[in-house]
């Protein structure tokens, strides 16, 4: 089923005088799967447990479809979510757990039989119907979990962190499952997780999240590419972003004896703060701009080499991403190159990006 | 952790069997005394193996028509008595205490926090404590030579109403959620998802408190006058005072051997359900 759902000016005051949430605006287009992404307590399962009417919402308003939701229980506001330890009913069998919500709803019980094998069979549950949780795996229960919400056939999705007791294999194949069958139901979806390859493969659009306030919403290549804040920066991108500080004058960027003449035109005149992503340091010549790195520490990852290094007259440490084996070793010097269009510059007061 | 050292092997058994031995051996006697003829008895000395008078001595005491001389009770009611006091103060108690249990942890009102301590303060005070103000208030309710008599005032518990407290803390606050998504509201996720929790909780309370309400002596004691609400741990000791007459130990024994029937029949049955749900622990 598809709807909408739109945030307006929501906030959040915990009764202890905590605000969690400042005035968070966000529409959500039907079928349209939102990841809300940040460190941990920036807000993120508070914000969604106000959709689920968990939580009270302290400002602003909330639109399901059509209908202001704020005051409706949960159950009223047709959605459904999963939680992080699943949270299945552990006296019941696989079966009940996902039928319980429909009887509550007092559907037939032949459309609960038949609705609930349907989902089964999608999530290959059917061999497992007559179980209780104990007896299944994590990942049988988060499937089970997730059968239980899709079950409903409920306007809205909400996930809580869900696979983040999974191992590491597991995860990657139930994100991917968790796609498709999002595309497959075409319910709009937001969910929550703090690992940002989780965020980037899933979403439609990115909420990236700091402290209580939405910091930059996008696709997740958009945000990427064209992060708003260094905040963004340092958190999208699978290994961090390196931040050098430095003075733009006259589109002329100055950095530590570096001296880079913008292509782009950016009218703006003082302190800035310069972020490059490891990625976007290649050895090679066909590069404007070089640097020289001191290399003092590798990380082997096989299909790439992550190399710490200091670069003359800089104060930060840079990481680079090379492709294959180290092409050096610590001690020595390694010649770099990049693009100054890869370059994302930051204004050093206002945080903002600025070209 | 798994050791062979034959000594102490040796040691450990023979405690035990010690131990069975001091809280067998009454139990015993008592068994043998219920068999035998009142001359044996009434002798000075104990007699250690059954006699031959198993099946009368038990009818008489259960006053059935068997020709011969019996007490002046009636021990069928008497067990019927207890039984529904027992299990009146069962069951009530764990209703009671479930429900308030309930409301102090899943429910945010209004001295919340009071009420909790009330009740846990009452758990100093036991029944031979209050019991002149309870019996006046018992009394003036009209409800003295009554089943309400012998159960109302027994049935609040402190200690069932902590221990299902400290039971529902460790439920998970997710599934309460996740039953308030499903649509269960408090009623509902109490029958469906709490009670059936509760399951071994309640086979292990229901034990203890049937033996606490069965046992119970000094308040049928004070409020029953009429003998048809008579109970029988009360009546055993009436059995006793018979003033300068002979005790009549053929009948009191096979009756206080009855007398222990239904709660060790309790502990049997009610034993399997709970370790049944040790073992197959629920996450
Ligand atoms: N009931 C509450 N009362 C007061 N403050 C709360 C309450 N619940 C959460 N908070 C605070 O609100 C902030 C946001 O919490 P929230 O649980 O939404 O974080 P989160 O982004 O989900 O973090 P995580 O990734 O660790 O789950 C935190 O600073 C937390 O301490
Ligand atoms: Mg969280």
């Amino acid at each position: 089923m598809m709807s909408n759902l739109s945030l307006a000016n929501i906030g959040k005051t915990y009764p202890n005088g905590h605000q969690a949430i400042h005035s968070l605006n966000l529409d959500v287009e039907p079928g349209e799967l939102i990841v809300l992404v940040g460190p941990s307590g920036c807000g993120k399962s508070s914000l969604l447990r106000m959709i689920a009417g968990l939580e009270t919402i302290t400002d602003g308003e909330l639109h399901i479809g059509e209908q202001q939701v704020n005051r409706l229980e949960p159950a009223q506001r047709d959605i459904a979510m999963v939680f992080q330890n699943y949270a299945l009913y552990p006296h019941m069998s696989v079966f009940d757990n996902m039928a319980y919500g429909l009887r509550n709803r007092r559907t037939p019980k032949a459309q609960i039989r038949q609705q609930v094998e349907s989902t089964a069979e999608m999530l290959q549950l059917e061999q497992l119907l007559e179980r209780k949780p104990r007896q299944l795996s994590g990942g049988q229960r988060q499937r089970v979990a997730m059968g239980r919400a899709i079950v409903r056939q409920p306007k809205v999705f909400l996930f809580d962190e869900p696979l983040s007791n999974l191992d590491a294999k597991l995860r990657g194949q139930m994100r991917i499952e968790i796609k498709r069958l999002q595309r497959r139901l075409n319910t709009t979806t937001v969910y929550v997780t703090h690992d940002q390859t989780e965020a980037m493969t899933l979403a439609d659009r990115l909420v990236v999240m700091n402290a209580g306030r939405a910091e930059q919403i996008g696709s997740p290549l958009d945000v990427y590419h064209r992060p708003q804040t260094p905040f963004v920066a340092g958190f999208i991108g699978s290994s961090s972003m390196n931040f050098i500080t430095g003075r733009l004058d006259h589109h002329q960027l100055q950095l530590g004896e570096l001296r880079i003449p913008l292509k782009q035109k950016v009218d703006f005149n003082g302190e800035v703060i310069v972020g490059l992503r490891p990625e976007h340091l290649h050895r090679g010549t066909d590069y404007p701009h070089r640097i020289e790195l001191d290399v003092s520490l590798l990380e082997q990852l096989g299909a790439d080499t992550l190399v710490h290094g200091k670069v003359p007259g800089l104060d930060q440490e840079l990481i680079v991403r090379l492709k294959g084996a180290a092409p050096c070793e610590p001690g020595t010097r390694l010649s770099l190159g990049f693009h100054c269009d890869e370059l994302h510059l930051f204004c050093a007061n206002s945080q903002q990006r600025i070209n | 952790m798994i050791e062979n050292r034959p000594l102490l092997n040796l040691i450990s058994h023979l405690t035990l069997c010690l131990g069975v031995l001091v809280v067998a051996f009454p139990i015993w006697i008592a068994f043998v005394a219920s068999t035998h003829a009142p001359e044996a008895l009434n002798s000075g000395t104990v007699p250690l193996w059954p006699g031959d008078r198993f099946l009368l001595n038990y009818a008489m005491a259960l006053g059935l028509e068997t020709g011969q001389k019996t007490l002046n009770v009636n021990l069928i009611s008497m067990l019927g008595n207890s039984l529904v006091m027992a299990l009146g103060i069962t069951i009530g108690k764990l209703l009671i205490s479930m429900l308030a249990a309930y409301a102090i942890v899943f429910f945010r009102f209004r001295f919340r926090m009071l009420s909790f301590w009330l009740i846990f303060i009452t758990l100093m005070l036991p029944v031979e404590v209050r019991i002149m103000p309870t019996f006046e208030v018992v009394a003036d309710l009209g409800m003295l030579n009554s089943y309400s008599g012998l159960i109302l005032p027994l049935i609040a518990s402190a200690t069932a109403t902590f221990l299902f407290r400290q039971f529902f803390l460790t439920v998970p606050h997710e599934l309460i959620e996740a039953a308030r998504m499903d649509g269960a509201g408090p009623i509902r996720f109490f029958i469906d998802i709490l009670l059936p929790l509760s399951r071994t909780n309640l086979a292990a309370l229901f034990v203890i408190m049937f033996i606490y309400g069965w046992n119970q002596y000094l308040w049928p004691l004070l409020i029953t006058t009429d003998e048809h609400y008579y109970t029988v741990v009360m009546s055993i000791q009436r059995m006793l005072s018979v003033g300068d007459a002979e005790v009549a130990w053929h009948l009191v024994m096979p009756s206080t051997l009855m007398a222990m029937l239904p709660p060790v029949l309790v502990v049997i049955l009610m034993q399997r359900l709970f370790i049944k749900g040790l073992v197959e622990t629920e996450k």
